[in-house]
């Protein structure tokens, strides 16, 4: 550590992931952004060495993805060094020079699109690096480190909080996600779909034969309409005249003729039928996995995914497949084996006039290639407004008493009118291709049926060939056309398959950001021993929510959070409950980190009554009992009883049977939140969490709930929020968060003695009660 | 992580926020720009002074803009080192000359939104995505040098302001902003079309 610039030996170092390969030599922490000072793209280190930060500038830009990404050099923590990025050029120049002595503390300060990495000095910060929101993690460990390294302490980084790498290509993956995205294994579409089909294959193997048939019989009736014109013209029948020469000949080509085209009509029946009910059997199959999918999907993909556009993929999407799967397939498959049978015919026929037949053939073909992207970038925006549109049905629809309350309903329409306007502009643009491109299609095959009658008659006036064959090439011709007009047709159908069946296994394959391990560990009965250690969460990466919080909680005790609205207390609920996955730090269980455990036993003993409480369509009996669908109706009433909702409930004209609505509309805030409670009490779990379970109920039935929560409690692990502060009078420490950090802890009375920011809000409430005349608050 | 200088952050103890520094007329706490002056600490830190009886002075300063995207020229709100919320000033143009400058440098400091102009291309990386929705690859060249973006889709990543302005934004976080479509190169503007249904 004598040099400028990091030696050599920390380059080789960071290759390896394994801590033990790197060098205890080199500076104990490297890292590199993507901004200059002013926010223009340029490469910036800072670098530990000798006691004092530097921060070195070199010309030139990162690779596209920023520094440490798209170079294999990073992430690498060992010998209490801090290495995220390849060390400076020698020729970097250095720019400011910050002895360690002078730093009291780092942070990072989250801008819009870019972050800033702060040193705490006596006369101030001081701003040390700028970076691009890409590098939000990198600036936050670097904090870290700088800070422990100020005071002179070893590193403590945990080596789950560097960044990822995808373990298959190595490629950084994004903050807060652990799925490569371009590792996931997506396989050929069809394919997977036909994965699906499998059960049927017996079905499908029938249906097929029939197909093949089908399609066979469908091309002899041209032939047979050649017979009978040469037997008619020359006097030439078929097969030496075995069928019977002269009227005897005729009449038996023509009942052939008759019974082919009926054999053909049962056979399209009996495939049509089969073909719907696999097509339909598969497409339930697929609809309830994708289901399963969307269930088992992150809260984090709601967040990001609007509710309308997930259901235009469950509805929408497979409804176009099973379209596919009944419809276009079967035909497709006829269509074609009809095209090929004809073909090979053809050929044995006359091979010259076989060639001209044909000639359109790769002429549409290519056509349809050049087509498609075309196609598929319209069809992807036709759907894009499809789903918008269902955004706005579905966001004015739930929110349909607000827009009432305020009148805005030509407003709503009007939202309506404007993405319908888009989606119609959309269609008139995309189906302008068909219009468009379909009469081209039947012009250009039209083209073949004209040359063969110009090079067959040809032909025929030579004398090289007989005019049965040329009548049997234009009804051949007929059959072609068929297909290939249709391939324009398909190449529609098809493409909206295709991208709908991606769309469908898209959310099939997103795995779940919270993923359950691999070796997940079954604990059993949780004892409720809660650890959190330097827990850090943003909802987006580069806005941190959690900024690092350390709490220890003893089996059984009760806590209460405190702070302001949007300090991040239901977000702390959030991450306990592993509805997210912290980016940084980790919660603890009975010891064993959350993200090891298993989902279904955990999620078995958290009981949690939220903010806003959701009930689900179907009787308040069923919604008390969802965690517990076996449970008795005593036990259910006794559970309603403890949450003091007993009495409303028999009121209602339905009793335990009352119907509660779409999100439960019929009853009051309050009921809807005792109904919440009396579900928590009857799941009966080892950890409560309570998130403002009383906050819409009066005072006087609060009381009472409170008696029944000060009952339920006990024994478990609960944590209670509550911006009632009396509400917490039975927790047994009181924890304050501010900007996502704990500045409190400590009972009712302790911090009332403190003075600090839990006593001005206790002051703050007891002056709002006393203006509203009301009982004081506390004790 | 320690806040240092915090608790030094106020000189005039003791003088409510709302107090001194505001114009008197009105509730919404706007700040009178005659009487205030930003100046740079010795560490860069951005101090703000507001003249007059009360004299505050504020030895750390954040400046938001509360219109960042519809009126990003006007409405600036000061908070202190704490959070608390000093005032807003309605038109920073009526500053002084130092003053207005270093509030707009400190502003495009937190908004940092390259402006796009040249789309160099937009790549379509199918091994994201599949066929279906490839993650764009938007490379840009902006008046802050070269950018590339990599969206996942366009529905969330970008947002139309306008007729022809529009704002894109990565997965990350990474912003640039096409303040006028029309006013783009030729092929530039082909891109567009070809991606944002201009
Ligand atoms: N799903 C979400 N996506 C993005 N940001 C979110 C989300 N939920 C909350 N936030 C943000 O995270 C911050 C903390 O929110 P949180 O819900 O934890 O606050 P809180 O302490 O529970 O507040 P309150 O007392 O009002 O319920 C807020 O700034 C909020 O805007
Ligand atoms: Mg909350």
């Amino acid at each position: 550590m004598t040099t400028d610039q990091p030696r050599p030996s920390a380059e080789s170092g960071q290759t390896g992931a394994l801590p033990d390969a790197i060098p205890s030599a080199g500076p104990p922490l490297c890292v590199a952004s993507d901004l200059t000072e002013d926010g223009r793209g340029g490469r910036r280190w800072l670098v530990v060495a000798d006691g004092e930060a530097r921060v070195l500038a070199a010309a030139g830009l990162w690779p596209a993805t920023g520094p440490g990404l798209g170079v294999d050099a990073e992430g690498a923590l060992a010998g209490g060094r801090l290495v995220l990025a390849p060390p400076p050029p020698p020729d970097a120049e250095v720019t400011r020079r910050l002895p360690l002595g002078e730093v009291t503390g780092a942070r990072v300060e989250p801008f819009v699109g870019s972050g800033a990495l702060l040193a705490e000095t006596r006369r101030g910060p001081v701003t040390l690096l700028r970076g691009s929101a890409a590098l939000a993690a990198d600036l936050g460990l670097a904090a870290r480190a700088l800070a422990s390294l100020a005071k002179g302490e070893p590193l403590e980084i945990d080596p789950r909080d560097l960044p990822r790498h995808c373990p298959r290509c190595g490629r950084r993956l994004p903050a807060n996600t652990r799925v490569c995205s371009s590792c996931v294994n997506r396989g050929a579409v069809l394919r997977r779909i036909l994965r699906y089909a499998h059960p049927y294959r017996f079905q499908l193997g029938m249906a097929m034969a029939v197909t093949v048939i089908g399609s066979f019989v469908s091309v002899l009736p041209p032939k047979l309409s050649g017979w009978i014109t040469d037997g008619l013209v020359y006097g030439d029948w078929p097969l030496h005249g075995r069928l019977g020469h002269g009227l005897a000949g005729l009449a038996s080509l023509v009942t052939l003729l008759l019974a082919v085209s009926l054999l053909g009509i049962l056979l399209q029946v009996w495939r049509g039928r089969v073909a719907n009910r696999v097509g339909s059997q598969v497409m339930g199959d697929l609809r309830t996995t994708l289901w399963r999918g969307v269930q088992n999907l992150s809260l984090s993909y709601f967040d990001k995914a609007q509710l309308g556009e997930i259901m235009n993929r469950v509805s929408v999407d497979t409804a176009r497949m099973q379209e596919f799967l009944t419809d276009g397939a079967p035909y497709f498959i006829s269509e074609m084996l009809q095209l090929a049978f004809a073909v090979v015919l053809m050929f044995s026929m006359s091979w010259r006039l076989a060639l001209v037949a044909i000639l359109p053939g790769p002429l549409m073909i290519g056509t349809s290639y050049v087509c498609w992207p075309l196609i598929r970038r319209y069809d992807r925006r036709l759907w894009g407004m499809m789903a918008r549109l269902n955004v706005v049905v579905n966001d004015a629809l739930s929110g349909i008493r607000v827009v009432k309350a305020f009148g805005q309903e030509p407003r709503e329409i009007d939202r309506f009118g404007a993405v319908s306007d888009r989606l119609v502009q959309q269609n008139i643009v995309t189906n302008n291709i068909w219009v468009t491109v379909f009469p081209i299609f039947g012009f250009v095959s039209g083209l073949g049926n004209i040359l063969i009658w110009y090079v067959g008659g040809a032909l025929v006036l030579h004398r090289t060939m007989q005019m049965g064959n040329l009548v049997a090439f234009t009804g051949f011709m007929g059959l072609l056309l068929g297909p290939l007009q249709w391939i324009s047709n398909l190449v529609n159908w098809m493409t909206r398959a295709i991208t709908s069946a991606e769309r469908v296994f898209e959310v099939m394959d997103t795995d779940p950001d919270v993923a359950e391990a691999e070796d997940a560990l079954s604990i059993g009965r949780i004892e409720g021993r809660i650890r959190v250690r330097n827990l850090q969460f943003g909802y987006a990466p580069h806005l941190p929510v959690i900024r690092g919080i350390d709490l220890e909680v003893e089996p059984g005790e009760m806590i209460g959070l405190v702070g302001q609205s949007g300090a991040g207390k239901s977000t702390l609920i959030n991450l306990l409950c592993r509805l997210y996955d912290p980016d940084q730090g980790e919660i603890t269980v009975d010891g064993h980190d959350l993200r090891r455990l298993r989902q279904d036993e955990l999620r078995s003993q958290f009981g949690v009554v939220l903010q806003d409480s959701f009930l689900f369509d179907g009787s308040i009996a069923e919604n008390i009992a969802y965690a517990r669908p076996d449970a008795t109706r005593e036990e259910i009433m006794r559970a309603a009883r403890i949450a003091n909702a007993h009495v409303f409930i028999v009121k209602q004209p339905d009793g335990y049977d009352t119907m509660v609505g779409e999100r439960g509309a019929r009853l009051s805030g309050g009921e809807r939140q005792r109904i919440a409670i009396a579900r928590a009490i009857l799941h009966d779990p080892r950890i409560l969490i309570l998130d403002e379970a009383t906050a819409s109920v009066d005072t006087q039935t609060e009381r009472a709930i409170q008696e029944a929560i000060a009952r339920l409690v006990r024994g478990r692990t609960t944590f209670a929020i509550a911006h009632r502060l009396s509400t917490l009078r039975g927790a047994h420490r009181l924890v304050v968060l501010d900007k996502g950090r704990v500045v409190e802890t400590g009972t009712h009375d302790e911090l009332m003695a403190r003075g600090g920011r839990y006593a001005e809000l206790v002051n703050a409430q007891r002056e709002n009660a006393r203006m509203a005349g009301e009982v004081g608050i506390g004790a | 992580m320690l806040e240092a200088g915090e608790p030094r952050d106020r000189t005039a103890a003791g003088v409510s926020a709302a107090a001194g520094p505001l114009a008197e007329d009105d509730g919404m706490a706007l700040l009178d720009p005659a009487r205030l002056s930003l100046r740079r600490g010795p560490t860069g830190v951005l101090r703000a002074t507001v003249a007059g009886p009360a004299g505050l002075s504020y030895l750390q300063l954040a400046v938001y803009r509360a219109f960042p995207l519809s009126e990003p020229g006007r409405w600036v709100t000061l908070l202190d080192g704490e959070g608390r919320e000093i005032g807003t000033i309605a038109d920073p143009a009526a500053l002084d000359a130092e003053s207005g400058r270093l509030l707009a440098e400190e502003c495009d400091l937190r908004y940092l939104t390259p402006h796009v102009v040249e789309v160099v291309e937009v790549r379509e990386d199918t091994t994201e995505g599949g066929g279906w929705s490839p993650t764009l690859i938007w490379v840009l060249e902006t008046d802050r040098g070269p950018l590339r973006l990599r969206l996942p889709n366009l529905v969330d990543h970008v947002r139309a302001l306008g007729t022809h302005r529009y704002l894109i934004q990565d997965r990350e976080g990474r912003r640039a902003e096409i303040v006028d479509a029309t006013a783009l190169p030729a092929a530039s503007r082909a891109w567009l079309r070809r991606y944002l249904w201009l």
